[in-house]
């Protein structure tokens, strides 16, 4: 179980992490899921005692990370696949892994073998290996203590399809055996796919958590109009929650009546009005980071 | 409870129907209880990341190579009638130069190349992962100096064989300060790699400060401060095998505190809150 509460972190005037708290459950996949810059691998660095807190605290298996003895017997971590040497032949890192971790030349071979790198592979320096290659030696030293938990920074980057398939297949009997996952990624369907319980953080905040079913239930309507800035307005001064669509329109939390009223009240005429379907994640994290995210021009 | 139910009744999500993990993985186990990352393992390990690269690898060999060029190089001086501590001398000149080096390189090389990421998740306590390497390092440099008391022999065997007649004048304080010499080297390399971490910075400051140091000299107020801060001349008498006096130990303890101590009292300030990215 990993446990982060009331997390700040502070670069001078740049707040990276605004009072994150969450909670990864055993057994369970927790997708991280934010856009670049919005304080996942700052919060994934505090969580492995890589990065010191401004404030808050983050604990794994109940105990903060430099106070596990030995800690790659516990956490499996994963938050830079690039972040080796690259003269060094891949089974060169896990058996230097194996070394310090005190488990054997063997579980080199076992681990090659979950990830799929052929003793071949093994045996090429680092610098030669894809980014995907690079994502599977990582997983395979991540997985190499045996541990109870992994912390993985966008491990799907660089995987091909297939490579995506496999390593849902491996995080998801790594949770069916009780143990803790966390994953970060902003490729949104994968964490749709693989995660049960979803975190989504926003230029450092924590703007939505929970089950993914709760997450992706429908809520409120979704409304266009020929004015949706006088439509906003209007809904707004009626206290109602209003989010702007990135592709047009209004997500009103209330339902169709409501907002009709409302719009005829105000004398705009509407261009379409319904009850909100139930919303992919994609959609979902568009419109929870949008205020959030860093603005990008659809030209 | 039905003796034939398995696992399916503990809550999580996930659990697959027995016997069939999902996605048909199965994750083997470690079976060794899980016991404390021992200093002697982190020893090993860092010793071992000294010389598992490719620079690292090439870089000794290269080195090794420097050191028979040389042990030629004699036998074409006086034919080759040297003694065998001039040998070590000789061979003792690319050592102390290059060997420094890879102190540096373990030091920033975990920055460089981004390895400390690894390094750290697998100790926190960083402060006994820059011990582990100060003890690899001693334990590199001593390793270095066999090899060249190896090649050094080698060098004055091909003399004797050449005729030479000179005696070999085997003498065990030399040997002796040449080892704390060549210690007192990759320390210092280590050191200024830790207070750099960065490669071609250190590796800079490594050989450019000592040779200017001498620049002391040119003032006369700066003279007698120059003969005991410049680790270069301190070191000097070591290899002579003499009985060194206490003025010129004490002048070799501060220039050690100076050139060894404060680089590594910043190097483990700034390896242990330094965040690694």
């Amino acid at each position: 179980m990993i446990q982060v509460e009331n997390l700040v972190k502070t670069y001078g005037d740049f707040t990276a992490v605004d009072d994150v708290t969450f909670t990864a459950e055993a057994g369970r996949v927790t997708g991280f899921l934010g856009p670049n810059g919005a304080g996942k691998s700052t919060t994934m660095r505090v969580m492995t005692g890589l990065t010191p807190a401004t404030r808050g605290t983050a604990t794994v298996l109940g105990t903060p990370f430099d106070h596990l003895q030995n800690p790659g017997r516990h956490v499996g971590v994963l938050l830079d696949a690039s972040a080796q040497h690259a003269g060094r032949t891949g089974r060169e890192v896990l058996s230097l892994g194996a070394l310090t971790l005190g488990v054997g030349e063997k579980r080199v071979d076992q681990m090659l073998e979950v990830v799929g790198l052929t003793s071949k592979e093994a045996k090429r320096r680092i610098r030669n290996y894809s980014l995907g290659m690079r994502q599977r030696l990582g997983l395979a030293a991540a997985l190499l203590g045996d541990p109870k938990v992994l912390i993985l920074d966008e491990p799907a980057n660089g995987l091909d399809p297939a490579g995506i398939r496999w390593m849902r297949d491996l995080l998801g009997t790594f949770a069916s055996e009780g143990g803790t996952v966390l994953l970060s990624s902003h490729l949104l369907h994968e964490i749709e796919r693989i995660a049960d319980d979803i975190v989504v953080i926003g230029r450092g905040r924590i703007v939505a958590s929970g089950t993914k079913e709760e997450l992706l239930r429908p809520s409120g309507c979704l409304v266009r109009s020929a004015d949706d800035a006088a439509l906003h307005r209007a809904l707004a001064s009626k206290g109602l929650d209003v989010l702007v669509l990135p592709n047009g329109g209004l997500q009103v939390d209330a339902d169709t009546t409501v907002v009709g009223q409302v719009a005829a009240g105000a004398g705009i005429p509407l261009v379409e009005l319904r009850g909100a379907d139930s919303q992919g994640l994609e959609e979902m994290f568009l419109t929870l980071t949008s205020d959030d995210a860093r603005q990008e021009t659809a030209a | 409870m039905s003796t034939t139910t398995v696992n399916t009744e503990s809550g999580t999500p996930h659990v697959a129907p027995h016997g069939a993990p999902r996605g048909g993985f199965r994750l083997p186990t470690v079976d060794s209880p899980i016991a404390p990352v021992s200093f002697g393992r982190l020893v090993r390990v860092e010793t071992r990341k000294q010389v598992d690269t490719l620079a690292g690898r090439w870089f000794l060999i290269i080195l090794g190579l420097i050191i028979v060029a040389t042990m030629v190089i004699m036998q074409f001086f006086s034919g080759g009638d040297h003694s065998y501590g001039n040998y070590l001398a000789a061979a003792g000149v690319p050592l102390g130069i290059g060997l420094p080096v890879l102190g540096i390189m373990s030091a920033t090389q975990e920055w460089s190349q981004r390895t400390a990421m690894t390094t750290f998740t697998l100790e926190p306590r960083r402060i006994r992962v820059v011990w582990a390497k100060v003890v690899s390092t001693v334990l590199l440099g001593l390793g270095a100096v066999v090899t060249t008391l190896a090649l050094g022999a080698v060098g004055r065997l091909v003399a004797d064989l050449r005729g030479a007649e000179s005696a070999w004048a085997f003498d065990g304080w030399a040997i002796a300060g040449v080892t704390l010499m060549m210690v007192l080297y990759v320390l210092n390399g280590l050191a200024f790699g830790l207070a750099f971490l960065n490669t071609p910075a250190a590796i800079v400051a490594y050989f450019a400060l000592p040779t200017l140091l001498p620049l002391m000299m040119l003032v006369s107020w700066l003279q007698t401060p120059y003969e005991w801060i410049d680790l270069s001349m301190t070191t000097s008498p070591l290899p002579m095998g003499a009985a060194m006096t206490g003025e010129q130990w004490a002048q070799l303890a501060v220039s050690v505190v100076l050139w060894v101590g404060v680089p590594l009292a910043i190097g483990v300030w700034r390896v242990t809150r330094r965040e690694v990215k």
